[in-house]
C-alpha cells in the first residue's frame, strides 16, 4: 500500500478538472464541446464526492456519484438531441449565435 | 363490510376514471362523454351509500377530563403511513360537515358530466380528464383529515383548474384565470407557512411524535406565545397570525369581500358545464376550511376577530347583492349574487352557535345546487340568444315556456323564497346570527330584500316584457337540457318542503365544531407575564 | 274536534288545491280547457266541503274545547339547543272561519273566473297559480308553527306575484308585480325578525304557536320593550301584506293582474291575512299596548288616505282598490283596539261584499272589452240590469247602508272604537268621517258607470255578462243583503243571535286574554246612529252630486282646497317619495359601487400587483441576454462568491 495521502491530490485534481472543464464552457462557441466542458466539470465533481468519501469514510459520497452519473447521462441526451435538431435546422452550431431565449 | 375503504373507493373512482379515458380513442366523443357521466355517477352512487350508512349520532371521543376534551367525530376513518419521517399520514374521515358536501361534490359533478355538449366542445377528451381530476381533488380536500394531505388536494386542485379555465371558455379566460390562479395561490402559501407553524410548535413535535393529523394539531397545540412587537408597536400574537394566513386562503376561496375581484372576472368567463362544478364546489371549500381549521385549531383567535369576520360576511352580502343589481351581463348577476350569498354562509359560520353553523352547512349545499342551476339557465339562454345582454334579451317566456318554469324555481331558490331549499339555511343562519347580535340579523334582512330585487329583474327582465329582436329567433330548451334542469329544481323542492334529512346529518357535526370553538382562549394577561 | 278528524281534514285542504294546482300546471294543457275549468273550481269546492264539515264538528263540541292542535310530521331539527320546527296545524274557530270564506269566496271566484278566463289563450296557467294561492292561504291559516305559517305567507305573496305579472308582456304589470313581491318580502323580513326575537327570548327551541302563547304571559311582562318590539315588527309584517301605510302602495298596482284575481287575493283574502295574523299573535298584542296603538292609528290613518285617494281615481278597478285598503284600515283599527271578533267579522262580510263588487266591476270590464276608465263608461244599467243590481247590493254593503252586510260589521267595530283604543272616542269621530268618505267615492262609482248618458259607442253595445259570471255574482249579492243580520240577529231555527262572536271569542280569551266590554245601550245606540247618519251623508251627498249632478262636481271640486285634490290625485305622492328616497338612492349607490370602488379599489389592488410585477420583469429582462457565456459567467462568479462569504461566515 501507498502511504502517500492521496485526498489533497485528488482534490487538486478535481479543482484543476472543473476549472479547465468552466473556462471550456466560457469560451468555447461549438455547443459539441460546450458540453463535453460540462461533462468534464460534472466527472470533476464525482471525484471530489468520492475523495471525500473515502476521506471521511462515508458510502455517501459514492452514491451521490451515482447520482450525478444519471443526471449528467441524461443531461448529455438532451443537449445533444438539441444540438442535432439545431443542426438539422441548418443553422451554424455557434453558441452565441443561438440566443432565441432572449425574448 | 366494515373494512372496505369506502373513502378510498370515493376518492380514487374518479382517477380511475380519467386513467381509463386513455384508453379511449379521441374522435370517439360519445365514448368520452359516457365514460364521464357513469364515473360520476358511480361516484355519486358511492356518496349516496355512504349518506345511508352515516351514523347520525356518532359516539364522540372523549379525549380529556373537561367536556370540551373532544377530538371530531369521523367515520369511515382510514389511516395509514404516507411520509413517516415527518409524521404525515394519509388519514381519511367524513363527518356531518363534509357528508353533505361531498354529496353536492357528486351532485354537481354528474351535473357537469351531463351538461358538457359532446358535439361542440373542442378537444373534449382533455376537458373531461381535468373534469375528474378536479373531483378526485375537491374530494381529496373533503375527506382528508391529515392537514399536509389537505394542502396537497388543495393544491392540487388548482392543476386541472388552471388548464380548464385556461383552455375553456371566453375571450378573456386567460387573464381571468391569471387572475384566479395568482390570488389564490398567493393565499394558498401564507397558510402552508401557517400549517408548518402550527406543526414545529405543537406539543406532539415536542414530544417528538410530529403530526400533522387535525385531530392532534387541534388539541395539542403549542404553548401559547407573546404578540410580536415591532418597533415597540404590539401586533398580533403568532397564532393569530396563523389565523389570519389560514383566514386570508379560505376568504380568497369562498370569495368574501375585498378578495372576490377574481370571481366576477373568472365566472362570466367559463363555460356554464365548468361552471356547475367551479362555481358549485370549489368555492364552499372555503367555507368548508373556515368550519373544519378555523373553528378547531383556532379558538382564541376566531373570537378576537369574530366581529371582524362577521362584518366582512355582512360587506359580502350588501356589496355582492348591491353589484348584482346593476349588472347587465347576466352571468355576472350571478356571479355577485353568488357573493352575496357565500356571504351568508360565512355569517352562519361565525355566529359561532349551533343555529348559524348548521345554517351555514346546509345553505353551503343549497347554494351549489342553486349556483350550479342558475349558471346553466343562464348558458342555455346564452347560447340561444347569442349575447348575455340583459337588455337586449326579453320576452322569453313565450318562446320558451319549459325554461320559464324551470328558471322561475331556480329563481324562487335564488332569492330564498320560504318553501325553497335556501330558506331553511338562511332562516337558521340569520336565527344563529340573530343570536350573536340583533343587528347581524337585520342586515342580512337586507340583503334577503335586496336578493328579492336582484332575482326578479334578472328573472323578469329576461322572461317578461315584449320580445326583443335577439329573443325572436329563440327556440325552448330540449330533453337533454331538461333532464338536467329538472332534478335540480325538483332537489330545491324537496329539500325545500322536507328539509330534516339534511338537518339531521349535518347537526352531528355541528354542535361539535360549536364546542371546538367555544374553549375559552387564553388571557393575554397570562401572556405578558413574565 | 278528534285529532284524526282535525289532521285528516287538514290534509285535505292542504292536498286538494296542491293537486289542483300540480294537475292543471302539469296536464292542464294536454286535457285542454274542460279539464281545466272543472279541476280548478272543483278543488276549492272540495276544499269548501272540508272547511263546512270542520264548522260542522266545532260546532258540535264544547265552547271551550274548539282547539284542536295536530302535530302532523317533524320538518326540521336541529337538535339540543337549536331550531325545532313541527308541521302542525290548529283547527279553532279562527282558523276554521278563515278556510271557509277562503275555499267559500274562492270557489265563487274560481266558478266566476272559469267564464272570465273563457277567451285567455292559457287558463291552465291561470288556474295553477290561483289554485297555488288557495294552498297557500289554506297553509298559512291552518298553520300551529311560526316557520310554517311564514312559508304560507311568502307562498301567498308568491301566488299574488305570479298572477299579478299574468299578462307577463305589459310592461306595467311586470313591474306592478315585482314592486308587490318585493314589499311583501320586506314584511317577510320583519316577521322572520320577530320570529327571532320570540324564540330567542322566550327560552323555547321552538315556534310553536300554542306553545309561544303560553309562555308568553309568564315571560313578557306587560307593556315591555321586547314584546312591543315584537308586536310592532308583526305589524310591519301585518302591513305589508294588507297594504297599509307606509307599505301600501303595491295594492293599486296589483290590478294589473286579471280581475278574478283582484277578486280574491286583493281584496276578499290575502290582503286580510294582516288582520288574521294581529288576531291570531292577539295574545302578544294584549301584552303590547304601545303597538296596539300604534296598529289602531295606521289603521284608521290608512282608512282616511284611501278613502280620500279612491274619491278621485278614475279607474274602476283602482277605485275599488283604494275602498280595500280603506276597510282593511278598519279592520286593523278594529284589531288594533283589541276588537278582534269584530275585525274577523268585518273581514267576512267584506270578503263578500267587496268580491262581489269586484267581480260585477269585472263583468262591465269584460263587456266593455277591458275598458277600465270611469269616465268613458256611464248608462251602463240600460245594458247589463243584473250586474247594476248586484253591484248596487254591493256598493250598500261597502257605504254601510243599514240591512246590507257592511253595516252590521262595520259600526260594531267602529261602536267599540268609542269606548277603546287611543284616544277614545277620538278616533271614532274619524271612523264617521271615513263612514262619509266611504259613502262618497261608493256611490260615485256606482252612478258615474251605471247611470247618466252613455258615452262611447261601446257602451251602447255591451252586452249582459254569461250566466258563469251572473250565478256567483247574484249568489254573492244575495249573501251581502242577508250575511250580516243573519250572523247578528240569527236565524231563527238554525242559529242563535251573536253567533260569530261567541264562536270566535273563546280563541281570544284563552291564555289570559279578555274581550273588550261592550258599550252601554245608549252609547251604542248612539254611537250605531251617528256612524249611520255618516253614512247616509256621505251617499245623499253622492247622489245629489253624480246623479243629479247638483251643483256640478267640478264645482265641488274646485271648493276643496287644492292641495287635498293633489294628493288625493296623486295618491299623496307615495310612490314618488320611495322612489326619491329609496329606490334611487338604491341604485345610485350600486352604479358608484359598479363603476368606481370594484375597478379602481376592490380590483385596484389586484391590478397594481399584476402591473408590478410586469414591471420588474421588464426590469430585470436587460440581464437575460440570451448568450449562454453570460450566464455561465453569472453562475461561476455567483458560486465563487457563495464560497467566498461561506469560508468567511465558517470562520
Amino acid at each position: 500500500m501507498l502511504s502517500i495521502d492521496l485526498f489533497p491530490l485528488l482534490l487538486g485534481l478535481s479543482a484543476a478538472m472543473f476549472t479547465i472543464g468552466s473556462v471550456g464552457v466560457l469560451v468555447r462557441r461549438n455547443p459539441l464541446v460546450v458540453l463535453m466542458s460540462i461533462e468534464l466539470m460534472l466527472n470533476a465533481v464525482n471525484l471530489a464526492f468520492v475523495d471525500y468519501g473515502r476521506y471521511l469514510n462515508s458510502e455517501d459520497g459514492q452514491i451521490f456519484t451515482l447520482v450525478v452519473i444519471v443526471v449528467a447521462a441524461a443531461e448529455a441526451v438532451v443537449g445533444l438531441a438539441l444540438v442535432s435538431q439545431v443542426y438539422r435546422a441548418g443553422r451554424e452550431l455557434d453558441i452565441d449565435d443561438l440566443s432565441e431565449m432572449k425574448e | 363490510m366494515t373494512n372496505i375503504p369506502w373513502l378510498t373507493i370515493t376518492l380514487v373512482m374518479p382517477l380511475g376514471a380519467a386513467i381509463l379515458l386513455q384508453l379511449i380513442p379521441r374522435n370517439d366523443r360519445a365514448a368520452v362523454k359516457a365514460l364521464a357521466v357513469l364515473s360520476t355517477l358511480a361516484t355519486a352512487g358511492v356518496v349516496t351509500g355512504l349518506l345511508i350508512a352515516f351514523n347520525q349520532h356518532p359516539p364522540i371521543p372523549a379525549v380529556g377530563p373537561r367536556p370540551q376534551d373532544t377530538a371530531l367525530a369521523f367515520q369511515f376513518e382510514e389511516i395509514h403511513s404516507w411520509i413517516p419521517a415527518i409524521g404525515a399520514t394519509y388519514h381519511l374521515g367524513l363527518d356531518g360537515l363534509s357528508a353533505w358536501l361531498l354529496a353536492l361534490d357528486a351532485a354537481v359533478f354528474l351535473l357537469g358530466a351531463v351538461a358538457i355538449s359532446s358535439r361542440t366542445t373542442e378537444r373534449l377528451k382533455f376537458y373531461i380528464g381535468l373534469m375528474l381530476v378536479t373531483q378526485a381533488a375537491t374530494i381529496g380536500v373533503l375527506l382528508s383529515v391529515d392537514m399536509l394531505l389537505f394542502y396537497f388536494f388543495w393544491e392540487g386542485m388548482l392543476v386541472p383548474l388552471y388548464f380548464l379555465l385556461a383552455n375553456y371558455g371566453d375571450r378573456d379566460r386567460g387573464r381571468a384565470t391569471l387572475k384566479f390562479i395568482g390570488y389564490t395561490v398567493a393565499g394558498s402559501l401564507l397558510m402552508l407557512i401557517a400549517i408548518i407553524y402550527l406543526y414545529v410548535h405543537s406539543q406532539a413535535a415536542a414530544l417528538g411524535h410530529p403530526s400533522f393529523d387535525l385531530q392532534v394539531l387541534m388539541l395539542a397545540p403549542g404553548p401559547a406565545q407573546a404578540p410580536i412587537t415591532f418597533l415597540n408597536i404590539q401586533l398580533l400574537t403568532p397564532i393569530q397570525f396563523a389565523f389570519v394566513a389560514f383566514a386570508l386562503a379560505f376568504a380568497i376561496k369562498v370569495p368574501l369581500v375585498p378578495f372576490h375581484t377574481w370571481l366576477p372576472e373568472s365566472y362570466a368567463n367559463c363555460p356554464p358545464a365548468t361552471l356547475t362544478f367551479f362555481a358549485g364546489i370549489v368555492s364552499k371549500l372555503g367555507a368548508f376550511g373556515f368550519i373544519r381549521y378555523g373553528l378547531t385549531l383556532f379558538p382564541g383567535p376566531v373570537h378576537d376577530f369574530q366581529w371582524i369576520l362577521e362584518g366582512i360576511a355582512i360587506l359580502s352580502i350588501l356589496y355582492g347583492a348591491m353589484l348584482a343589481l346593476v349588472q347587465s351581463d347576466i352571468k355576472r348577476v350571478v356571479a355577485y349574487s353568488s357573493i352575496s350569498h357565500l356571504g351568508f354562509v360565512t355569517l352562519g359560520i361565525f355566529a359561532l352557535n349551533v343555529n348559524g353553523i348548521n345554517g351555514a352547512i346546509i345553505q353551503m349545499v343549497n347554494h351549489g345546487i342553486v349556483i350550479a342551476a342558475l349558471f346553466l339557465v343562464v348558458g342555455y339562454i346564452e347560447a340561444r340568444a347569442g349575447t348575455r345582454d340583459l337588455h337586449e334579451i326579453a320576452g322569453l317566456e313565450k318562446r320558451m315556456p319549459w325554461l320559464y318554469a324551470l328558471f322561475l324555481v331556480i329563481t324562487l331558490a335564488g332569492l330564498g323564497m320560504p318553501g325553497m331549499n335556501t330558506f331553511v339555511g338562511e332562516f337558521t343562519i340569520m336565527l344563529g346570527a340573530f343570536q350573536a347580535s340583533p343587528l347581524l340579523a337585520v342586515l342580512a334582512g337586507m340583503g334577503v330584500v335586496l336578493a328579492c330585487w336582484y332575482m326578479l329583474r334578472l328573472h323578469q327582465g329576461l322572461m317578461h316584457d315584449p320580445l326583443t329582436p335577439a329573443a325572436e329567433k329563440v327556440s325552448d330548451i330540449g330533453a337533454a337540457e331538461r333532464l338536467v334542469l329538472l332534478p335540480m329544481a325538483g332537489l330545491m323542492i324537496l329539500i325545500g318542503v322536507y328539509p330534516k334529512p339534511i338537518g339531521d346529518i349535518s347537526k352531528a357535526s355541528a354542535s361539535q365544531y360549536v364546542v371546538r370553538a367555544s374553549v375559552p382562549p387564553p388571557s393575554l394577561s397570562s401572556l405578558n407575564a413574565p | 274536534m278528534s285529532a284524526t278528524l282535525a289532521g285528516t281534514l287538514a290534509i285535505l285542504l292542504f292536498a286538494l288545491p296542491l293537486a289542483g294546482c300540480l294537475g292543471n300546471a302539469l296536464l292542464g294543457e294536454r286535457l285542454g280547457r274542460r279539464f281545466v275549468n272543472i279541476v280548478g273550481p272543483g278543488v276549492v269546492l272540495g276544499g269548501f266541503v272540508c272547511a263546512v264539515i270542520a264548522l260542522v264538528a266545532l260546532l258540535g263540541a264544547h265552547e271551550d274545547a274548539r282547539s284542536t292542535t295536530v302535530h302532523l310530521w317533524t320538518w326540521f331539527d336541529l337538535g339540543p339547543g337549536a331550531l325545532r320546527v313541527g308541521v302542525d296545524i290548529t283547527l279553532d274557530p279562527l282558523s276554521v272561519l278563515m278556510c271557509l270564506v277562503i275555499t267559500g269566496v274562492g270557489f265563487l271566484i274560481h266558478w266566476y273566473a272559469v267564464g272570465y278566463m273563457e277567451h285567455d289563450e292559457s287558463p291552465w296557467r291561470f288556474f295553477s297559480y290561483m289554485n297555488l294561492f288557495i294552498f297557500s292561504m289554506l297553509l298559512l291559516v291552518l298553520s300551529a308553527d311560526m316557520v310554517i305559517l311564514i312559508i304560507g305567507w311568502a307562498l301567498v305573496a308568491l301566488s299574488s306575484y305570479l298572477l299579478i305579472g299574468y299578462y307577463y308582456d305589459r310592461p306595467s304589470a311586470v313591474l306592478a308585480a315585482r314592486k308587490a313581491f318585493v314589499t311583501q318580502v320586506i314584511g317577510d323580513v320583519a316577521l322572520v325578525i320577530a320570529a327571532f326575537m320570540i324564540v330567542t327570548n322566550l327560552s323555547v327551541r321552538s315556534l310553536n304557536l300554542p306553545t309561544i302563547f303560553h309562555y308568553a304571559g309568564a315571560s313578557f311582562p306587560h307593556g315591555g320593550a321586547l314584546v312591543t318590539g315584537i308586536c310592532v315588527l308583526l305589524a310591519i309584517g301585518a302591513f305589508a301584506k294588507s297594504a297599509q301605510f307606509p307599505l301600501h302602495t303595491w295594492l293599486p298596482d296589483a290590478m294589473e293582474g286579471p280581475t278574478p284575481v283582484s277578486a280574491l287575493i286583493h281584496a276578499a283574502t290575502m290582503v286580510t291575512a294582516g288582520v288574521y295574523l294581529i288576531a291570531r299573535f292577539h295574545t302578544l298584542f294584549d301584552l303590547a299596548p304601545i303597538a296596539q296603538g300604534l296598529v289602531a292609528c295606521v289603521g284608521i290613518g290608512t282608512a282616511v288616505m284611501a278613502g280620500i285617494i279612491a274619491l278621485s281615481q278614475i279607474d274602476i278597478k283602482r277605485v275599488i282598490a283604494y275602498s280595500t285598503m280603506s276597510q282593511i284600515g278598519l279592520m286593523i283599527f278594529a284589531v288594533g283596539i283589541g276588537a278582534y271578533s269584530a275585525g274577523m267579522f268585518h273581514f267576512a262580510t267584506h270578503a263578500v261584499f267587496k268580491a262581489l263588487l269586484f267581480m260585477a266591476a269585472g263583468n262591465v270590464i269584460h263587456a266593455l272589452h277591458d275598458e277600465q276608465d270611469i269616465r268613458l263608461m256611464g248608462g251602463l244599467g240600460l245594458t247589463m240590469r243584473t250586474t247594476e243590481r248586484c253591484f248596487l247590493a254591493g256598493s250598500l254593503a261597502l257605504a254601510g247602508i243599514p240591512i246590507w252586510a257592511g253595516f252590521f260589521s262595520k259600526e260594531e267595530l267602529l261602536g267599540l272604537g268609542f269606548n277603546h283604543g287611543p284616544a277614545a272616542p277620538i278616533l271614532y269621530f274619524v271612523g264617521v268621517g271615513i263612514n262619509v268618505l266611504t259613502g262618497l267615492y261608493t256611490f260615485r262609482l256606482f252612478f258615474t258607470v251605471f247611470r247618466g248618458e252613455p258615452k262611447t259607442a261601446r257602451t251602447y253595445a255591451a252586452h249582459e255578462a254569461p250566466p258563469t259570471m251572473l250565478v256567483p255574482v247574484g249568489i254573492l249579492a244575495v249573501l251581502s243583503t242577508v250575511i250580516g243580520w243573519a250572523l247578528l240577529f240569527g236565524i231563527p231555527g238554525v242559529v242563535g243571535p251573536f253567533i260569530l262572536g261567541s264562536f270566535l271569542d273563546p280563541v281570544f280569551t284563552a291564555d289570559g286574554g279578555r274581550l273588550l266590554t261592550e258599550p252601554g245601550h245608549l252609547t251604542a245606540l248612539l254611537t250605531v246612529l251617528l256612524g249611520t247618519a255618516g253614512s247616509l251623508v256621505g251617499s245623499g251627498l253622492a247622489y245629489e252630486w253624480w246623479y243629479q249632478h247638483r251643483p256640478d262636481a267640478q264645482v265641488i271640486a274646485g271648493k276643496v282646497p287644492r292641495v287635498l285634490t293633489q294628493l288625493s290625485l296623486h295618491k299623496f305622492y307615495f310612490d314618488e317619495i320611495y322612489d326619491a328616497i329609496l329606490v334611487r338612492p338604491v341604485r345610485t349607490l350600486a352604479r358608484r359601487l359598479r363603476d368606481v370602488v370594484e375597478p379602481e379599489y376592490a380590483d385596484g389592488w389586484v391590478e397594481a400587483v399584476g402591473r408590478a410585477t410586469a414591471w420588474m420583469s421588464d426590469t430585470f429582462r436587460v440581464l437575460q441576454t440570451g448568450r449562454l457565456r453570460d450566464y455561465a459567467t453569472g453562475m461561476l462568479v455567483a458560486a465563487g462568491a457563495f464560497v467566498v462569504v461561506l469560508a468567511v461566515l465558517v470562520r
